[in-house]
């Protein structure tokens, strides 16, 4: 791990989106514009999974339309256990 | 790593899909058909009803539902396990009670879920249970130690929802699942008034010594990062609790409205009010006790490590965008699905998103959105099928539920959690670390040399509390064997007096005076040059005789 993502790693949330350390101002800028450059493409990459999975969801009955889905949704009855 | 007994209690959601315009079974009458099914499902054989299960664990019906009791597992990775080996059992009974019922596949089906809000509003559980510790040194009467153990809790609780709520559409998109149907602080009750903390006090265990914190305010997972942290960070909790470390709570003004507050923000911008007039945010609540553990583990065991960086790495990302977060939590992956599927121009109370919402924790593999996502490679497994696959019928390593489980395979019956009958009479199994009765083996009729095979494998675990229990054994199983194993039992017990760990060795002094014999005499004049005075002192106590 390098120390740039150790440091990163032991920031805490509040630190993470306010850094607070005095470092020179052009480094905390790169530092951040990578971790949001990272952050995007893992968002990407998810959504292109998400959209993968939708795609290959063709028994799901919600996607059989607003009329299936009701019916579907009114047959999950249960008693409370506990 | 404290050693700690987790096992978990889930409630499975079993609904009858009938054909177009036909009537649905009931699902209390479903549930019991599951019930009987679901041992031929494994390919289970017993001659009694018992409720416990090859693995230890128990699956009985319960006012309508099938519930899955985990049995008694040692850390936070095996009883993620066995948590998802009772998903996975579900799954394989839902397909046996269709093909019982022939079902023409296309036209009606079972749906299976793991979830705890039905599509009328009712709510069931999914139960923590946690051992802890009776009291402490410094607070050492149990009611006010279980009262601190509370005020520690409380918050940590309410703000844990963040990361293991699995999500639900009602009223728009809410975090949790069972945050709107907590109603009370503390309670004995969990069906009128549900509480954040369950006061029942069964221990299942010796009561002088331990309690067992049962916890019903949790969701049901999916996702096995946040079925991890669920019980990883409440565990770490707990050890800090235990050690009465924490302090400055941040206390909370009204536990129940912050947990319904929490639980209806998804942008966790929310801030509640504190009991000493200042507010937090549920990530800044959990960051306190992520800072408190950083600074009071300093010597982290395996898993400790592993809760600590992933319960870091989930706030820093809920922090920065909460997207970050898709595959790992339930909740941020189910709405993010969902956000994606929303049609333009509807809102939340599309049947359609609540149709998927309950998809999600479908376990059928047909239906069941999580498995399909888990297939695309969107979901972060911690877990691989084979193992889950092996826990449906094998125990857990290193707790008294290898004592149930040898019991039923050698035709005996576990009468509940703390003892089982065998032929010739009881076994006690009231310490739930206690892995291995090399009496009830016996008594069973195991082979000697199959027992010495199973504690000499144990002697070379990494977990110390493992090692010294399988030394205690060798001491009462050479009280049982002729000469030729007594012989390799000595010579192990012999090893064990060199371990790395003083406990160890100590452990294996023990086993010495225990069985006694000139053979230790070497040993134990060795073991008086040990550098731990404590190994030193043992060991001239029994070369001088005395207890």
């Amino acid at each position: 791990m390098s120390q740039k993502q150790q440091q990163r790693r032991e920031q805490t949330p509040a630190q993470a989106a306010h850094p607070a350390a005095p470092a020179p101002q052009t480094a905390v800028a790169t530092d951040h514009l990578e971790d949001m450059t990272a952050d995007l493409e893992r968002i990407k990459k998810n959504d292109q999974l998400l959209k993968m999975a939708i795609a290959g969801m063709t028994q799901i009955p919600a996607l059989g339309g607003e009329k299936n889905s009701a019916v579907f949704i009114e047959n999950i009855k249960q008693q409370s256990g506990e | 790593m404290r050693e700690r007994i987790i096992g978990l209690e889930t409630e499975y959601s079993l609904s009858h899909i009938p054909a177009p315009g036909e009537t649905a079974m009931p699902s209390a009458d479903l549930s019991a058909r599951a019930i009987a099914a679901a041992r031929g499902a494994i390919g289970y054989q017993r001659w009694d009803d018992s409720p416990f299960w090859p693995n230890g664990g128990k699956v009985y019906l319960d006012l309508g539902h099938v519930e899955c009791a985990s049995p008694e597992c040692r850390g936070v990775h095996e009883a993620v396990l066995y948590d998802k080996s009772s998903d996975r059992l579900i799954e394989l009974t839902a397909d046996a009670v269709e093909g019982e019922l022939g079902f023409a596949p296309s036209r009606e089906s079972i749906f299976a879920a793991k979830n705890n809000v039905d599509a009328h509003g009712v709510s069931f559980g999914s139960h923590e249970n946690y051992l802890v510790a009776r009291s402490t040194p410094v607070i050492p009467d149990p009611e006010e130690f279980f009262h601190y153990l509370a005020r520690v809790l409380v918050p940590f609780l309410v703000s844990r929802t963040i990361l293991c709520g699995s999500g639900i559409v009602q009223g728009g998109f809410q975090i949790s699942q069972r945050a709107a149907y907590i109603n009370s602080v503390s309670a004995l009750d969990t069906r009128q008034s549900r509480p954040i903390i369950n006061t029942r006090d069964e221990p299942h265990a010796d009561a002088e010594t331990y309690r067992r914190l049962h916890l019903i305010l949790g969701d049901a997972n999916m996702a096995e990062w946040a079925d991890f942290l669920k019980l990883g960070t409440t565990s770490i909790v707990l050890t800090m609790a235990e050690d009465v470390f924490l302090d400055g709570l941040p206390e909370l003004q009204s536990p129940v409205s912050a947990l319904w507050a929490i639980s209806k923000d998804p942008t966790l911008k929310t801030a509640v009010p504190l009991a000493n007039g200042r507010s937090a945010t549920a990530l800044e609540i959990q960051q306190y006790y992520l800072d408190s553990a950083r600074a009071y583990f300093d010597d982290r065991g395996e898993e400790e490590e592993q809760i600590l960086e992933r319960w870091s790495q989930v706030l820093s990302e809920l922090a920065r965008e909460p997207r970050l977060t898709v595959g790992k939590l339930d909740w941020v992956t189910k709405k993010d699905l969902l956000e994606n599927q929303l049609p333009q121009g509807t809102g939340w109370d599309d049947p359609r998103l609540k149709a998927l919402d309950f998809q999600y924790h479908s376990l059928r593999s047909k239906s069941s959105i999580y498995g399909m996502l888990a297939a695309t490679g969107l979901i972060n497994r911690l877990l691989r099928d084979e193992e889950i696959e092996a826990a449906l019928r094998k125990p857990p390593k290193a707790t008294r539920a290898r004592v149930r489980s040898a019991v039923i395979e050698y035709g005996g019956s576990p009468r509940d959690w703390t003892e089982c009958a065998i032929s010739d009479g009881p076994v006690n199994m009231e310490d739930p670390f206690d892995w291995i009765s090399v009496d009830a083996m016996v008594r069973l009729g195991t082979p000697p040399r199959e027992v010495f095979s199973s504690l000499a494998a144990a002697c070379s675990q990494r977990t110390v509390e493992v090692v010294i229990q399988a030394v205690r054994g060798l001491a009462d199983l050479a009280d049982h064997t002729g000469s030729s194993l007594s012989t390799q039992i000595r010579a192990l017990i012999v090893s064990m007096a060199a371990h790395h760990d003083r406990r160890v060795r100590l452990a294996a002094i023990e086993a010495m005076a225990a069985v006694g014999g000139s053979t230790f005499r070497q040993p134990l004049r060795e073991a008086t040059q040990d550098t731990d005075y404590r190994v030193r002192f043992a060991a001239e106590c029994v070369l001088r005789g005395e207890p």
